[in-house]
């Protein structure tokens, strides 16, 4: 069965985070059409839209309709829809590809705490590429001279992505072009 | 057995924020609830049922909040009748009891999944909820591991953890609890259909990152010791004779100390202080509360032995290795500690059932623990054997008076079991049968704050009820031993010489309230050997049973009220066939020792029996009870030693 829990979205009280784990969501991205018995909550107005992650569903409620009445349905709704793959339809077929899966997953990693980390310490931090299996990320600010960035990207970022997309997966840190890389006062003649 | 900070009943003041505690039993709870309340808990019980309730006030950064401690359950689904107060006290329609303002939650990190199914029950009531976290220095320490702040994040409400006793985080949970309107329910409660729940906990725990603690190497490997068939009984039989060693032998010099304290006062005292207000103090102050008071290094000895068996982790595999043969009595092994306790006295021992998690066993429990040989006994026995069995008796190696004092400890305990097995059977038909859970904690270094506060708990207790009650009550009889007043005109009516001391005060005894209260019971004991003056003692004893000794002291007219065995034994009285008989005779003597082993001869275990089941119902049936197998032992045993000698 699906293992489910919720988690709030603080910037936006009506919808929560469902998070699935990992293979769970059968695309990701904006949901057309959900499998039957969550479509019929959107049909009646209760979700307004619901958004697949790479190891959660965003579900954002109808106005007029609260978490606490009516979350206890959408769990066991969204559980069943979950376990019928094949009757969501996505907006677009790229939504149900690996690479689409894969930078998913390292745009949500890069977004939430693992992103936050890097941030708090004075870092900049984005997705380069995500394809094939390979994904790059840039880093900048206090990472670019930063001895512990190798460890940082293995243990803190690699590790949430292959949480989130398990498998061959190879995670590197981006070779930048000399424009984007900080340029620092120097005494050094150059 | 958890150890409370125990004081009186109070009300707390309403209008206050109330916050309750709640967490599973081991789960560091009342260690928590000891540390944030410090000195200042109050104890109580909830209405209509067996609950202990404990509430105290902590001190936050924005002035103060009721803290309420509630008994430790593995769930809110109602099967025992402290689940249920739990459940009431959630319960926001139950008005029988007030609904705390916020709810604080005990997770132990070394069992969390099982701590989520409680969790999960707390936040479907709705209320403000925060977590406290406890144990993460053991998850660590046995190579688990744990992200906190993506457990909150799942979790949806505050997660602190603290390692109890740890002055930063109690600094945390400070400000926390300053501000528990703040607290969140979480956006969507947790399912209640069992299947969802557990998949509920299952994402959680892995969102979480959780990763179960090693077994804990170290108590494995003690426990494969400990709890070894053979080697762990080995170990727990000299653990308790090592027990019984240190009450009765190493408390023996610090008694002898306080007694020779005692001894001096009295001393001081006869010789400045004359007339009856020097009768009062050298009898009923010095007899009666001192001879009391010399118990007070047993009382300390047990609790810091209890303490520190309990805090290391020992005293759950006490009860383990006794389980069986306490369910042979109906009752599981926690029961032991309680009346393990109650050799040194029932008081502590009744106190000690509050670890029991069902009323049903806790009445049981509570119904044997007077049985069992308590060191309020041990004088009445030492005096009561000396006059039955001549000290140079022996069976081989060994002396016939250790022997008799054997039995009578064999007896109180055998007398308990079956007591207990009894009401188990005769209180089973009301409650439900409760599945058995035994935790085993990890061994731990116990906590010096935690065994100093159970320590100084016992003795406070210890010397303000009991000693309030022993002095109230040997007052009351002195007067009565003494009243009404006789002067020099009733001596020379009687044809005494009103210098005679020993005459006189003879006379005054004789003549007393207390010889007609003794003389007014005469139908009832008769039929046990017992005249007026043993009946004086008895009916004494009720209030505290070391008081007989005083007492027939008192009544013999004996220089030294506190070894009256001589002239006990020279006392005559009439044998109902116009002759004389020794009063203290084999069958007299052997049924006065018969019942006191089973008479519940304390006010203060009925006063702390009427406060642990907050009814008047279970003292009274205990007294009853106990009363009419006293009685029916003792003249079995007085008819049996009768033909016999």
């Amino acid at each position: 069965m699906v293992a489910l829990h919720p988690e709030p979205i603080a910037a936006d009280p009506r919808s929560v985070r469902w998070v699935t784990g990992a293979d769970v969501t059968p695309f990701v991205g904006p949901v057309r059409h959900a499998a039957p018995p969550l479509e019929a909550l959107v049909e009646n107005g209760t979700v307004e839209s619901l958004c697949c992650e790479s190891d959660a569903v965003v579900v954002r409620l109808g106005a007029g309709h609260d978490w606490r009445t009516t979350g206890a349905s959408v769990r066991s709704t969204l559980r069943e829809a979950l376990t019928d793959p094949q009757h969501w339809e996505a907006d677009s077929a790229d939504q149900w590809s690996d690479d689409a899966r894969l930078e998913a997953a390292a745009r949500e990693v890069i977004a939430g705490p693992a992103g936050d980390y890097v941030r708090s310490h004075g870092g900049q931090v984005w997705l380069e590429s995500a394809r094939g299996g390979r994904v790059e990320i840039g880093f900048a600010g206090t990472c670019s001279h930063c001895p512990a960035a190798g460890f940082t990207l293995q243990h803190r970022i690699a590790a949430a992505i292959r949480e989130r997309h398990p498998g061959e997966i190879q995670v590197v840190a981006a070779q930048l072009e000399a424009s984007r890389r900080q340029r620092w006062l120097t005494l050094r003649r150059r | 057995m958890a150890h409370h900070h125990g004081g009186t009943a109070v009300k707390v003041a309403s209008g206050t924020t109330r916050v309750a505690l709640v967490g599973s039993p081991n789960s560091g709870k009342t260690t928590l609830f000891n540390a944030l309340t410090g000195l200042r808990a109050k104890t109580g019980n909830y209405p209509g049922v067996t609950v202990a309730r404990f509430e105290g006030s902590v001190r936050t950064t924005d002035g103060e909040i009721v803290l309420e401690d509630l008994p430790g359950t593995y769930s809110l689904d109602a099967i025992s009748p402290d689940e249920q107060i739990v459940t009431q006290v959630l319960d926001g329609e139950d008005l029988s009891v007030a609904t705390p303002d916020a709810v604080l939650v005990l997770l132990d990190a070394t069992t969390l999944r099982r701590s989520l199914g409680l969790l999960a029950q707390v936040l479907q009531v709705g209320l403000p909820t925060a977590v406290v976290l406890t144990f993460g220095d053991e998850l660590a320490r046995r190579q688990g591991e744990l992200d906190v702040p993506a457990l909150q994040r799942a979790l949806g409400v505050r997660v602190i953890p603290v390692v109890a006793g740890t002055r930063d985080d109690l600094g945390v949970l400070r400000e926390e609890l300053a501000r528990p309107d703040s607290w969140q329910a979480p956006i969507v409660p947790p399912p209640v259909d069992s299947t969802e729940l557990r998949e509920w906990a299952d994402s959680v725990l892995d969102t979480a990152g959780y990763r179960l603690p090693e077994a804990d190497r170290r108590t494995a490997r003690i426990d494969s010791v400990l709890l070894h068939p053979v080697w762990g009984t080995a170990v727990f039989f000299v653990t308790m004779f090592a027990f019984f060693q240190v009450i009765f032998t190493l408390a023996a010099p610090l008694q002898d100390l306080v007694q020779a304290g005692f001894d001096w006062l009295a001393g001081v005292i006869a010789d400045n202080v004359h007339g009856p207000f020097g009768g009062f103090l050298s009898s009923a102050l010095i007899g009666g509360v001192g001879s009391v008071l010399v118990f007070l290094p047993q009382i300390v000895l047990l609790f810091l032995m209890i303490a520190v068996l309990e805090g290391s982790g020992y005293l759950s595999r006490a009860a383990f290795l006794m389980d069986r043969i306490m369910a042979r009595a109906g009752l599981e092994g926690r029961a032991f500690v309680a009346l393990l306790s109650a050799l040194a006295c029932a008081i502590p021992g009744i106190m000690a059932t509050r670890s029991l998690p069902s009323a049903r066993d806790r009445i049981a429990t509570m119904m044997a623990a007077p049985l069992m040989t308590c060191s309020a006994r041990l004088t009445v026995y030492v005096l009561l054997v000396g006059l039955l069995v001549d000290p140079s008796t022996r069976f081989g190696p060994v002396g016939a008076q250790g022997l008799v004092m054997f039995c009578l400890y064999l007896g109180g305990a055998l007398a308990a079991m079956g007591t207990a097995w009894l009401f188990k059977k005769f209180t089973g038909r009301h409650g439900p049968v409760l599945p058995f859970y035994m935790e085993m904690p990890s061994y731990r270094l116990p906590r010096a704050r935690s065994v100093a506060v159970a320590v100084w708990d016992a003795a406070k207790g210890f010397l303000s009820k009991v000693g309030r009650i022993i002095l109230v009550v040997t007052i009351v009889l002195w007067l009565l031993l003494n009243l009404p007043a006789r002067g020099t005109s009733d001596f020379r009516a009687a044809g005494i010489n009103p210098d005679d001391t020993t005459a006189t005060s003879s006379y005054v005894l004789d003549h007393s309230f207390a010889a007609d209260a003794g003389r007014a019971v005469e139908p009832v004991f008769e039929p046990l050997g017992f005249d007026w003056r043993i009946n004086v003692g008895v009916l004494a004893s009720l209030s505290a049973r070391e008081v007989f000794v005083a007492t027939l002291g008192q009544v013999a007219a004996a220089d030294n009220p506190d070894s009256p065995t001589t002239a006990l034994q020279q006392m005559q009285t009439p044998d109902g066939h116009g002759g004389e008989r020794k009063l203290f005779d084999a069958p007299t003597t052997a049924a006065l020792l018969t019942f006191f082993l089973f008479a519940l001869q304390c006010m203060s275990t009925i006063g702390v029996m009427r406060r642990e089941t907050g009814t008047w119902r279970w003292p009274a049936i205990a007294f009853g009870y106990m009363f009419a197998l006293a009685w029916t032992m003792a003249f079995v045993v007085h008819s049996v030693v009768s033909a016999v000698a």
